[in-house]
């Protein structure tokens, strides 16, 4: 049983989801099969090149290593599972990590709704691209097994990123240093002494409603750009129909939501449960995510329609 | 005599020799340079591991057949089968080629000699530069298992190439639904011997090792590299002798022919074609035949 915070996460994380669903359906439905999954593979990888940058600037900028390990650290990385997510990390070092899945909600929400094919697009290209930017292209993702395929019943992942393959400035930015070394560090260059104020305040985790916004903005986002690239007004319009579509069925989800909890469906109820903020553009996981009109077509497909569903 | 024939004892043999030359010159690039071997290594294997992808590409090419992993795993294989070798196949089609190695020989011998990181190297580093390259830098190969991993018990292949990230140009060469009209030609599968397929193999893997040495690490590494040949072919002659003795072949240079893969004999010559650079062939040969010439 799960408690009424984790609720909220798995909501958020659902409609994600779905939203990636929606797009999808949409997107191969209008442009054909194969330029669809062209499409949805090139903005997965563009999310996922993203992600990595952003991760590694991260850790750059609070002068820490920039090795694997940090890359899926806990309190440093900026992906935060779901608390349904279930699995084992068999080995966590400095230039390798393995680790496998056994539960995953996006994978059960895609299996389930008929969208393991759109769903396995997402599992092969975003970690692989998040990987390889974070890494600047040295290090290496292996994905052997995922829940989305159907001859598989865990996802496997292997990652490598050895010195020998790096810079040797980047070897050096890598090897381990403590984070209490390189907040004294930090400390000491503000003319700060150590002790005075917090150490939290140099680094902050990214929680978990943090990540899953910035999860859907980016690849909404990028499937949005990509569409439009590769084909112009004809793209755009499958994103906007597959908005749409996620707008009908997030004011569902909401509502079916709302009653289990006890709870009106109104602006509050919508803010802890839904991963897009009534206003994309006052929220910091909008960041670098707010041309192609991007804001504007979420507003018009999904979010003015919760809006109107919402109870005052 | 085992449970084997001469023939399969011999091409095992081959098998063993190649795979412990790779383990001997990583070994000694490593412990005489430390990082800076290791990068020569993983280079040399890369590059290695790109000249046989680019090789079955254009086989492939000039056979008309597409560039694909179907057709990658299953047309104009390079080296004959290992009887030790054990596979299970869970998917092959031209866009995926699933399998699980449950038996290798080359991890096997790298545990052997306690060499299975070095091991474990290659297999990082060949499989996505042979495969990926092979199919024009598109394919992706997750091989997040292997026997050269502490702790797995098998390989875990996953190697796609998708249609979706194929450019509009090249999809007519990789598949044949992009290609109206496209007939398929008929394939003579060509048994391919065991010397042959390893002579050529350790002739590039050679090349590629000591090219990425010599670049990265300087003539220093020159002996370093002269020192593991050396090593591997005084294991070689020592595998060969006991291959006669449980034969019962007259002639031990004779099994050292059949069971190591560059021994400087004159039927050899031709696998050097496109490879000499680097005085290469001068020094692998120098070298071979100061541990056999006293065979």
């Amino acid at each position: 049983m799960y408690n009424f915070n984790e609720i909220k996460q798995q909501n958020m994380q659902d409609a994600f989801s779905e939203m990636y669903r929606c797009l999808a359906e949409s997107i191969m439905d209008r442009l054909g099969d194969m330029p669809g999954e062209t499409v949805l593979r090139e903005g997965i990888r563009r999310a996922g090149r993203d992600s990595g940058r952003r991760m590694l600037e991260r850790v750059r900028s609070n002068g820490l290593s920039t090795n694997l390990k940090n890359l899926y650290a806990e309190g440093v990385t900026d992906r935060v599972d779901d608390p349904r997510v279930r699995g084992a990390v068999i080995v966590d070092e400095d230039d390798r990590r393995i680790w496998e899945i056994y539960s995953c909600p996006m994978a059960h929400l895609w299996n389930t709704n008929g969208a393991s094919r759109a769903g396995s697009f997402f599992c092969e290209e975003f970690e692989y691209a998040r990987v390889l930017a974070y890494t600047e292209g040295k290090g290496q993702l292996n994905l052997s097994n995922t829940l989305t395929c159907k001859r598989d019943d865990f996802c496997l992942f292997a990652a490598f990123f050895r010195e020998a393959n790096m810079t040797p400035e980047r070897a050096e930015e890598s090897r381990e240093k403590t984070r209490e070394k390189s907040r004294e560090k930090s400390f000491m260059e503000s003319g700060k002494k150590s002790g005075t104020e917090s150490p939290a305040a140099a680094f902050s985790p990214v929680s978990f409603e943090e990540s899953i916004r910035r999860l859907t903005a980016s690849v909404y986002y990028y499937i949005l750009e990509a569409a439009e690239d590769l084909y112009g007004e004809a793209g755009v319009s499958a994103v906007a129909e597959g908005l749409r579509k996620w707008g009908s069925s997030a004011v569902k989800a909401l509502g079916i939501q709302a009653e289990h909890t006890l709870k009106p469906m109104d602006a509050v109820f919508v803010r802890k449960n839904f991963p897009v903020p009534s206003d994309p553009l006052e929220d910091r996981a909008w960041e670098g995510c707010t041309g192609r009109r991007a804001p504007e077509l979420m507003r018009s497909c999904v979010l003015d329609r919760i809006a109107e569903s919402e109870v005052n | 005599m085992g449970e084997y024939t001469y023939e399969q004892q011999c091409m095992m043999d081959l098998s063993d020799n190649y795979t412990l030359m790779y383990a001997f010159i990583g070994r000694e690039l490593i412990s005489a340079f430390g990082v800076s071997g290791e990068r020569a290594l993983r280079e040399g294997t890369r590059r290695y591991g790109r000249d046989r992808g680019e090789f079955s590409r254009k086989r492939h090419l000039d056979l008309g057949i597409k560039i694909n992993m179907k057709n990658l795993f299953s047309i104009g294989k390079d080296l004959p089968a290992d009887p030790r070798f054990e596979r299970e196949l869970q998917e092959l089609n031209p866009e995926e080629r699933v399998s699980h190695t449950l038996v290798c020989p080359m991890a096997d011998i790298w545990k052997a000699y306690g060499m299975r990181e070095i091991g474990r190297i290659y297999c990082e580093e060949f499989h996505p530069a042979c495969y990926n390259h092979y199919a024009f830098d598109l394919a992706h190969t997750n091989l997040a298992k292997t026997l050269t991993q502490e702790c797995d018990d098998y390989c875990d292949f996953n190697v796609v190439l998708r249609a979706a990230n194929v450019p509009d140009d090249l999809k007519p060469l990789c598949f044949e639904e992009y290609d109206p009209g496209y007939v398929k030609p008929a394939i003579e599968d060509v048994p391919i011997s065991g010397k042959r397929g390893f002579c050529t193999l350790s002739v590039k893997l050679f090349y590629y090792l000591l090219e990425a040495a010599l670049e990265i690490l300087g003539d220093e590494a020159l002996p370093v590299v002269g020192k593991a040949v050396r090593e591997a072919a005084e294991d070689g002659a020592a595998r060969a002798e006991r291959t006669r003795a449980s034969y019962g072949r007259p002639s031990l240079k004779d099994v050292i022919y059949d069971t190591y893969p560059v021994t400087g004999a004159p039927e050899e010559e031709e696998f050097w074609n496109g490879y000499t650079g680097h005085d290469a062939k001068e020094h692998m040969l120098g070298w071979v035949r100061e541990v056999f010439g006293n065979a």
